[in-house]
């Protein structure tokens, strides 16, 4: 007697490759990073009366966030049409749909460098926003100080000094010498003003406001001089409630998630490298979706992100 | 299961299934654009006097969420397929989301509720500007 009633074959797991269930896993430990800084952000955002939202102060710029917002969801588009191209096996078109996105994210970090160059400049960085009066006249005296270091007046000063301690330097240099000697002379009022300025600060004399002014008279003297090129790195002083813990949020959720944009363009790459050297078939299936759904995760992110960094 | 008869699986489903991706991409850009114009509504003064300075931020915080939960869920459900995926999504998906809701709400009740008197250097920096102090808040500063 033979059994010939074909058993059906024990299926055992979720009816999805191995792949495509490790990437979900990966995205489901993904949620849970990001949902810890986004959570954190929203309970202290909460708890903090007064924390900073003018995009005068902020530098936030909700143009520039509706505009990556826009070129994400552009991404997100082309990349879910790699995926159906590669179901169809037209894999140069799905080559090219990558490539696409690939470009897109080269976008969306263009405008984000454009954003943190806006923060540097304006020294909005974790630690070194002033939260007070006290630590914005002690940051002002900190720049004067370390603009004055390096400013044309202290070169000059330091090349004479070296002059006097070589033997023969004021016959053989008497020219630069005389010129170094006559522009420390010009130099002169600017640094006056600047000694002025900064023994109200040190001394506390004068409060945020008449500083504030004082710092502008005193660039302004110094507009014709070498030497405003070294106070044009020093910050108007501002209080900025809350400024630190906005800086430290905004970086660790926006630098993460642009961490996650590099990494999906490497990936990008690879599958690029592959429809280019016509290696790409149908065996990378679950790879160019395992990708995409990677790339709408990182979408998604930016989707909460982008209200709540810049419009809330 | 192999990997061929699983990628043949994905195929059949993929193919089962055609979605309109560019009424999902309108959708999303119509969205974006609302959170926008919503933002915009934030700087209508008299809309701020009328309701209040708190209960327009409210409002718009209510409003941009609600839509970014929307465009969420749009993405999700098409972009990434989870409509037509089985049920194992809610197995994997479910822990993260409660995670995500604990953090918020165990953190909240120390950090966000105030049910003591909150006492930090900015806290006494916004007192003394509620009670016409001289300390100057964030939104007094000029831009630079």
């Amino acid at each position: 007697m033979t059994h010939a009633t074909a058993t059906p074959t024990l299926k055992m797991g979720v009816p999805i490759p191995n792949g495509k269930l490790g990437m979900w896993l990966f995205l489901g430990t993904e949620i849970m990073f990001f949902t810890a800084f986004i959570g954190t952000y929203i309970v202290v955002r909460m708890g903090s009366p007064g924390w900073p939202t003018d995009p005068a102060v902020t530098h936030i710029k909700v143009a520039l966030g509706g505009i990556n917002t826009f070129v994400l969801i552009c991404s997100s588009v082309s990349v879910v049409l790699a995926h159906e191209a590669m179901a169809q096996r037209n894999f140069k078109r799905a080559t090219d749909w990558i490539i696409a996105t690939l470009l897109l994210a080269c976008v969306f970090l263009g405008i984000k460098s454009v954003e943190y160059y806006g923060k540097f400049d304006h020294d909005i960085l974790p630690g070194r926003i002033p939260e007070t009066e006290t630590l914005a006249l002690d940051k002002l005296q900190r720049e004067l100080d370390s603009a004055f270091k390096t400013s044309e007046l202290a070169v000059l000063r330091k090349k004479l000094a070296d002059w006097e301690k070589t033997p023969d330097a004021e016959t053989k240099y008497a020219a630069e010498i005389k010129k170094s000697q006559d522009r420390v002379t010009a130099l002169g009022p600017v640094e006056q003003s600047y000694k002025e300025l900064r023994t109200k600060i040190k001394g506390r004399e004068i409060d945020l406001h008449q500083a504030e002014e004082q710092l502008t008279a005193l660039k302004s003297a110094a507009q014709n001089e070498n030497f405003a090129r070294g106070l044009s790195s020093v910050h108007e002083p501002h209080v900025i409630l809350y400024g630190n813990m906005f800086a430290s949020s905004y970086f660790i959720m926006t630098g993460f998630h642009a961490l996650h944009v590099v990494i999906g363009m490497f990936m990008f790459g690879g599958i690029i490298w592959l429809g280019k050297t016509q290696r790409l078939g149908s065996q990378h299936g679950v790879l160019v979706e395992n990708c995409g759904l990677y790339w709408h995760f990182v979408d998604l992110v930016w989707i909460f992100l982008f209200p709540l960094l810049y419009i809330i | 299961m192999t990997e061929d008869h699983a990628a043949t699986v994905a195929d059949h489903s993929d193919a089962a299934h055609h979605v309109n991706y560019m009424l999902v991409f309108g959708a999303l850009c119509a969205l974006t654009l609302l959170s926008v114009l919503a933002d915009l509504m934030g700087g209508i003064e008299a809309l701020s006097n009328a309701i209040g300075h708190f209960n327009t931020k409210l409002i718009i915080g209510f409003i941009v969420l609600t839509v970014a939960c929307f465009k969420a869920s749009f993405v999700m459900l098409y972009f990434m397929h989870l409509k037509f995926e089985g049920k194992w999504k809610f197995v994997l998906l479910a822990p993260t989301f409660v995670l995500a809701m604990a953090l918020v709400v165990t953190l909240a009740a120390e950090i966000a509720v105030h049910y003591y008197t909150f006492n930090t250097p900015q806290s006494a920096v916004t007192a003394s500007v509620e009670h016409g102090g001289s300390a100057a808040p964030a939104h007094a500063a000029p831009a630079h």
